[in-house]
């Protein structure tokens, strides 16, 4: 969702200086011209029929003034443009999900790893635990140091989910116990076609 | 045109680097000796590399501090299997620490950052090894 928000927001954008930037033109030359001829500004302003659009506004508003039907159109379409507005901001400005997950800060210096790193390093040790017949792994980093490590393994009808999870929980010990990351294991049973490769 | 190729042909001469690159490509090496490291990594936009002595170091970048001291930063890529992340991390910084003693640049070396930014199996193609 926020990605789509994201793209979105980054078409409007560019989509809004492509116009500013034809607007922006569009006036520097016909600025260069003098006097109420079709080359200067009033000329640029009957050709964009901004005279036309002032009449079409002002009908408008006065309409929106009294009860009614436009009234009622209007205030929908302004909470709708508020409501796209919100959603524009929250593309631009919400922030991108932290890539690195930070494992040690020390005076020698700091010791971080990609999400992706850490995910192909738990999903080759589940692999390899007992029972499991496919894994997948997603890492979310913490704010500050560390994160989790979100674990789905899957199993054969033969397997105990508890006992798997209690493998599953040990074989991420190499990564668990001496870094500050915290595993939530996730037994699922396996579907035609799952297994580890 | 063909002046150019010769030029990029012949072989060029030794450039001494600043201790800033040679820090950086002692701190490379170093790692790069430990087995589980398998490569330096430039990162997009080779943002991640140095140049030293006209050559591009993929996966290390110095970065000058106020004290004259440069701090390095290491972007590896882990070589599958791995034991601990932080046991590495802890012995590619003692051989670095000890490849600067090594080399006379102890005195410029300053914090060790290091970020594993992959992990491959053994075999796997990498992105150069500086």
């Amino acid at each position: 969702m926020v990605l789509l928000l994201r793209a979105l927001a980054r078409l409007v954008t560019f989509l809004l200086l492509v116009a500013l930037a034809l607007a922006g033109l569009a006036t520097a030359v016909f600025s260069l011209g003098s006097g109420s001829g079709d080359f200067s500004l009033p000329g640029l302003a009957q050709l964009v029929h901004l005279p036309d659009l002032r009449d079409q506004v002002g009908t408008l508003l006065s309409s929106v003034e009294a009860s009614g039907s436009p009234a009622a159109v209007t205030a929908l379409a302004s909470t709708g443009a508020v409501v796209l507005a919100l959603l524009l901001l929250a593309g631009a400005l919400w922030p991108r999900r932290e890539r690195l997950v930070v494992l040690e800060r020390a005076s020698e210096g700091t010791l971080s790893s990609r999400r992706r790193a850490l995910s192909r390093m738990a999903a080759a040790l589940v692999e390899q635990t007992r029972g499991v017949t496919a894994v997948k792994v997603r890492v979310l980093p913490a704010r500050r140091r560390g994160g989790r490590l979100l674990v789905r393994a899957y199993h054969s009808r033969a397997q105990q989910p508890q006992e798997l999870r209690d493998r599953t929980r040990q074989a991420l010990e190499p990564l668990t116990a001496p870094l500050p990351l915290r595993a939530r294991v996730r037994p699922r049973l396996g579907t035609r076609g799952r297994r580890v490769e | 045109m063909s002046s150019q190729t010769e030029d990029s042909a012949a072989p060029r001469p030794a450039r001494a680097g600043s201790p800033r690159s040679r820090l950086a490509r002692v701190a490379l090496q170093a790692a790069l000796r430990l087995d589980e490291v398998g490569c330096g990594l430039a990162g997009r936009g080779r943002v991640w590399a140095t140049v030293d002595a006209g050559e591009l170091l993929p996966g290390v970048v110095a970065a000058a501090r106020p004290d004259g001291r440069f701090d390095l930063e290491l972007h590896l890529v882990a070589q599958w299997p791995v034991g601990s992340l932080d046991e590495l991390a802890d012995r590619a910084r003692v051989d670095v620490q000890r490849e600067a003693r090594r080399t006379g640049l102890e005195d410029v070396l300053g914090a060790v950052a290091i970020a594993f930014e992959d992990v491959r199996e053994l075999g796997a193609s990498g992105e150069g090894t500086g």
